[in-house]
């Protein structure tokens, strides 16, 4: 057995994706980190104390994973849901009486969205109590500002999908929010969100956009820069 | 290190495992345990039956766009050999509707694509169309068929027939309903005593105890308010005035009194008013109860009223018949002496509120009063209820339940909503009509059938457009004056407490028409509604008959009858044999009562009727419950000539 | 003050390290070399990091199994909820909604909070660690005390008891180290927080106590309602 394990190590396919050996020694453990692209924005080698979990506690990283949880089961919700009216809430229905784990994935998204609202805002917390935010980290504390606006955006553009009775009357609230704008401005940026004066089917496809790509694109790009920056100021 | 491998080992192992449960949970639906049990149970039995291919089932309705999944359990619902097995599995009773066509959740509601008990059933929270009990089935015919009489569904068309003579559509929006005719209030207090309107404002069942006015729970000072208004209404419509009692009725006494009251009495019995009138809740029920009416009304009233009833009261449906002074002042001394309410309560004696006009004007508007009544010029204005065109669409959000405590279900809200009017909320206005459950029930039927579902033009049967046949010279004056539609309809026109005429004279013969009208003598002993004796002039009888000549009568309904032995004799042996026409039908005392008796047939009815008739009798009388027997041309023929013979 | 030291500013990161230390006392500036002890970060980091993860799901994925994402009425334009509410994040700005104009709580405070979070790391006061009533605590005494007073008063107008109740509770907190002046201890610590940390901690809890209320203790109209008598 374990010599069958030891061929297939020095096979020319696993060598060709795994291009270090097993990590054994420091110089391979070293290579597994270097040479891996998921795990290259780590240093191979960090201080001890950041890898004590109360020294973070791990909030910036469950947001990603929580991040990462939503692209999975969201994008599987998307395999069965039509952004228009009625459809959509009937959509929701098919979910839970005829797709397969479809009512879990839809609870795995729903949880999860709300999860890392909460954890992104205690992340921004901890990093304030913590004084992470002072030179030369000030710019990616900004970043993580945009980023926790950014999660608050996805998860409210979210809530409208399901086109419930909860969901259209939460999204009619925070838009007529918005209409308080002075100016005039208020009514412009609220007609151009909804695609119209109140909530309607123009509302739900923008909102569908915003939800599923536009904004989750932003939100990569912005974590792109939050991750390379924590690694270049000495970060993990 | 070691115990990070360890955690890291744990965590993995719950990992997979948790992310196993849902699938798992899938793997073992409820659904799929029926699937299985449903071809475990056909494999045990001597039929062969298909079984089911594991998967979820499901009709997609087109025309309605939805979707419906309960055949993913109902597995058997048009296999004939599952008729006794159990639920889910038994076979659909005869369906109506095409199951592929309609789905499930069209008629049964409930929520069409769950695939579990509990959802599918739909009661459960945020679904507001559970399935349908039993007893409310009904109400889904009514979302397509709109007219008025549904065949296949009495109880809808019960509710319906309701919903119409209740005069709902007096205070509430609701299309397809005609507004009743009710007794004009304009003058009332002219007509009737102040006591007596203060007891049936009261509670008008008190007096007559199948009054379709209902009792609005009016307090004390309210009845007097109203009384008091109303007893100042002493004009009529058009003008109208009384004439004053003839002399004979003022003055007589003694004997003549007596011969006077008898005239009356006989005349009242040959003139049939019981067929309309009930009298002390025995009789007719078009009209309303006469049994205590002289001490409702004034006699003077009562005297020009008999006379000319359409004087006073346009519009309404009570013949004028054709007695001469006489027998008027009997019939009015007769009524007089003989429909007194003995018993009245008299009303305790009160002081008239100063401001008693205004106020009653204000409790007339308050609960819409001119709804049903005409009075002055008062609108009657349909919208002081809430519409009822989308009732059964109603979502519980929508419903004001109040501190009743029931249960949270349209249906059961609409039922005691109609039996307890103000359970909800004191404030409501609306009376109480003192339905039966049944009655309640048959409403709450028809109402939930009126909904907003998107349905498709071409499936809604509407009802048909109302016949505005309105005849015309001198047959048009007696109509009217006799108010031959309260009974008779003609040309879709009219009730049907008496029968359909559109086609009488292709049905009866002259000279038996012309009898009958003198001698309206009944044709089936068990009917309670019979002809009224008009007492008309022969030259009335011979303008009516003329006309009817005219214009009732089916041109293809003539035809000749070969009269011979032998089809005769063919026609006895087919009516005592073949189809045992005596079970109903009586000939010289031998027979049944269901049908009416045939043994004169010949000199009333049309040989081309009879023929037509018993080829198909539902083709000119829907509701007849004789048979129809398909019977060939020459059984038909044969059957007619026989009955011809019986003069 | 004459100053001993002054510092180098420099647009290169890479050759000057924007770090500004103001020393004090005498002594000669030195760069201290800390040697940290390090350690692989595979397994120790990633191995770690793989464990949350999962647990994060495992937890997940719990409650995903017992409770069903909401899922109410088909939406309808024509009927609005009483109360109609927006997601729980946005509670408390709807709870402001209730006490101020819709341009003050629904515009101005909120582009404030997240302006004031931007510019955080940009304030001078973030600087110095020292607590708030180190230096000139006279001065800082009154500048504060006219503060909280012209706040309180404006949060008294409008009848936001909800925001004045936890205002004078930390106004309250903040004053205790300026009253004792103790060094060790509970009071000793509240007397090293700088300012930017009490303001921060005046918003987190103003948002949690808006949020709480806005969620759980608010009926039809916008009324009180106690969690028990059911919750909106």
């Amino acid at each position: 057995m374990k010599k069958l394990l030891h061929q297939l190590y020095r096979s020319q396919v696993w060598r060709s994706i795994f291009r270090h050996g097993l990590p054994e020694s420091n110089r391979t453990r070293a290579e597994a980190v270097f040479y891996n692209f998921f795990l290259h924005v780590h240093p191979t080698k960090v201080r001890k104390r950041s890898v004590i979990f109360s020294y973070t506690w791990g909030l910036g990283g469950l947001s990603f994973g929580l991040f990462i949880v939503l692209v999975a089961t969201g994008a599987l919700l998307m395999l069965y849901y039509r952004p228009s009216a009625p459809q959509a809430y009937w959509d929701m229905k098919d979910l839970q009486f005829v797709v397969s784990s479809g009512q879990f994935l839809r609870n795995m998204h729903r949880w999860a969205a709300h999860a890392m609202v909460a954890v992104v805002f205690l992340h921004m917390l901890r990093v304030f109590y913590t004084g992470a935010y002072r030179p030369p980290k000030e710019f990616n504390w900004v970043i993580g500002v945009i980023l926790l606006v950014t999660t608050i955006l996805l998860s409210y553009t979210g809530y409208l999908l399901p086109w419930d009775q909860l969901s259209f009357w939460g999204i009619s609230v925070g838009t007529n929010m918005i209409r308080a704008m002075p100016l005039g401005l208020g009514e412009k940026v609220s007609f151009l969100l909804l695609g119209g004066n109140i909530v309607g089917e123009n509302a739900l496809v923008r909102f569908y956009v915003l939800h599923c790509f536009i904004i989750p694109v932003a939100a990569i790009m912005l974590m792109v820069i939050h991750f390379w920056r924590v690694r270049k100021d000495g970060g993990v | 290190m070691n115990k990070l491998r360890l955690y890291f080992a744990i965590s993995s192992v719950i990992f997979l495992f948790v992310l196993a449960i849902s699938p798992l949970k899938d793997f073992f639906s409820e659904w799929k345990g029926y699937q299985h049990e449903y071809n475990g149970m056909i494999k045990e039995m001597p039929q062969r039956i298909k079984p089911a291919e594991i998967g979820i089932k499901q009709i997609w309705v087109r025309k309605l766009d939805k979707v419906d999944r309960c055949n993913t359990c109902h597995l058997g619902l048009e296999e004939k050999a599952l008729a006794g097995a159990k639920e889910p599995f038994r076979t659909h009773p005869h369906i109506y509707h095409n199951l592929e066509e309609f789905g499930c959740t069209t008629c049964h509601e409930g929520q069409g694509p769950a695939t579990s008990y509990k959802e599918s059933i739909g009661k459960v929270e945020y679904w507001d169309k559970p399935i349908f009990p039993r007893e409310y089935m009904e109400a889904s015919c009514g979302k397509c068929h709109k007219e008025q009489l549904v065949r296949q569904a009495p109880i809808l068309s019960l509710g319906r027939k309701l919903i119409e003579e209740y005069n709902c559509v007096g205070c509430h929006k609701l299309e397809g309903y005609q507004r009743q005719w009710v007794p004009s209030l304009n003058g009332i207090g002219s007509k009737v005593n102040r006591p007596w309107l203060v007891n049936w404002l009261k509670n008008p069942k008190a007096y007559f105890s199948t009054t379709k006015m209902p009792n609005f729970q009016f307090s004390d000072e309210e009845v007097n308010i109203l009384a008091d208004f109303l007893m100042t209404l002493t004009s009529f419509p058009n003008n109208a005035t009384l004439e004053p009692l003839p002399s004979q009725l003022v003055q007589v006494s003694g004997s003549r009194k007596t011969a006077m009251e008898e005239l009356g009495s006989t005349r009242l019995r040959e003139a049939r008013c019981i067929s309309c009138h009930p009298i002390n809740g025995k009789g007719g029920y078009v009209a309303t109860d006469l049994g205590k009416v002289a001490s409702k009304v004034k006699q003077e009233w009562l005297y020009n009223y008999i006379k000319n009833p359409k004087h006073l009261q346009p519009n309404v449906e009570m013949p004028r018949f054709r007695f001469n002074e006489n027998e008027l002042a009997g019939v009015v001394a007769y009524m007089k002496s003989e429909y007194v309410d003995f018993d009245m309560a008299e009303p305790s004696a009160h002081t008239p509120d100063p401001q008693f006009y205004e106020k009653g004007l204000a409790l007339v508007k308050k609960y819409n009063c001119s709804g049903c009544h005409e009075l002055g010029n008062m609108k009657s204005y349909g919208e002081l209820g809430p519409e009822l065109s989308y009732v059964g669409s109603k979502k519980m959000y929508e419903i004001d339940f109040g501190q009743s405590g029931i249960d949270q279900s349209l249906s059961l809200y609409l039922f005691t909503k109609l039996k307890s009017p103000h359970i909800f909320s004191s404030k409501m206005k609306m009376p109480n009509y003192e339905l039966g459950d049944e009655e309640a029930q048959a409403i709450v039927v028809a109402l939930l059938g009126n909904t907003n579902e998107p349905i498709p033009e071409e499936l809604i049967i509407r009802q048909k457009p109302v016949s505005t046949y309105a005849p015309q010279g001198e047959f048009g004056k007696l109509v009217n004056d006799l108010a031959c539609f309260g009974c008779h309809t003609m040309f879709g026109h009219g009730r049907v407490v008496g029968t359909d005429l559109t086609l009488e004279a292709s049905m009866a013969k002259r000279e038996w028409i012309e009898h009958y009208f003198k001698v309206p003598y009944s044709l089936r002993p068990i009917l309670t509604e019979r002809m009224p004796n008009l007492f008309l002039s022969d030259d009335e009888i011979k303008t009516l008959v003329d006309y009817m000549e005219k214009v009732f009568i089916g041109d293809s309904l003539a035809i000749d009858i070969t009269m011979n032995e032998t089809t005769i004799a063919k026609g006895k042996l087919l009516y005592n044999e073949r189809y045992a026409c005596y079970a109903c039908h009586q000939i010289n005392g031998k027979g049944g009562f269901v049908g009416p008796p045939l043994d004169k047939v010949a000199s009333r009815l049309q040989p081309g009727w009879i023929f037509h008739w018993l080829k198909n009798p539902q083709a000119y009388k829907p509701q007849s419950i004789e048979p129809n027997n398909n019977l060939t041309d020459q059984e038909a023929e044969a059957l007619t000539a026989y009955l011809m013979t019986l003069h | 003050m004459d100053k001993d030291f002054k510092a180098e500013e420099n647009s290169d990161a890479k050759k000057a390290p924007k770090r500004l230390a103001f020393i004090k006392t005498r002594t000669a500036a030195r760069v201290k070399s800390e040697e940290e002890e390090m350690v692989m970060t595979f397994p120790n980091l990633v191995v770690k990091e793989i464990i949350a993860f999962q647990v994060m799901v495992i937890v997940l994925v719990l409650i995903s199994l017992f409770v069903n994402a909401p899922l109410e009425w088909i939406a309808n334009p024509d009927h609005t909820p009483n109360p109609a509410k927006a997601p729980w994040y946005f509670l408390g700005l709807q709870e402001l909604l209730h006490y101020f104009p819709p341009v003050v709580g629904g515009v101005i405070l909120p582009t404030l909070t997240v302006i004031a979070l931007i510019a955080i790391p940009y304030f001078k006061i973030n600087l110095k660690k020292d607590g708030m009533w180190k230096e000139h605590p006279r001065q800082t005494l009154t500048g504060f005390l006219i503060f909280v007073g012209i706040v309180s008063l404006i949060l008294l107008l409008f009848r936001v008891y909800a925001m004045l109740v936890p205002t004078i509770m930390i106004s309250a907190i903040m004053l205790i180290p300026y009253v004792s002046r103790r060094e060790g201890g509970i009071v000793g610590w509240l007397g090293t927080r700088p300012l930017s940390w009490w303001v921060m901690t005046w918003f987190v809890i103003i948002a949690v106590v808006l949020t709480t209320i806005g969620t759980l203790f608010r009926g039809p109209e916008w009324r009180w309602t106690w969690p028990w008598q059911g919750i909106y």
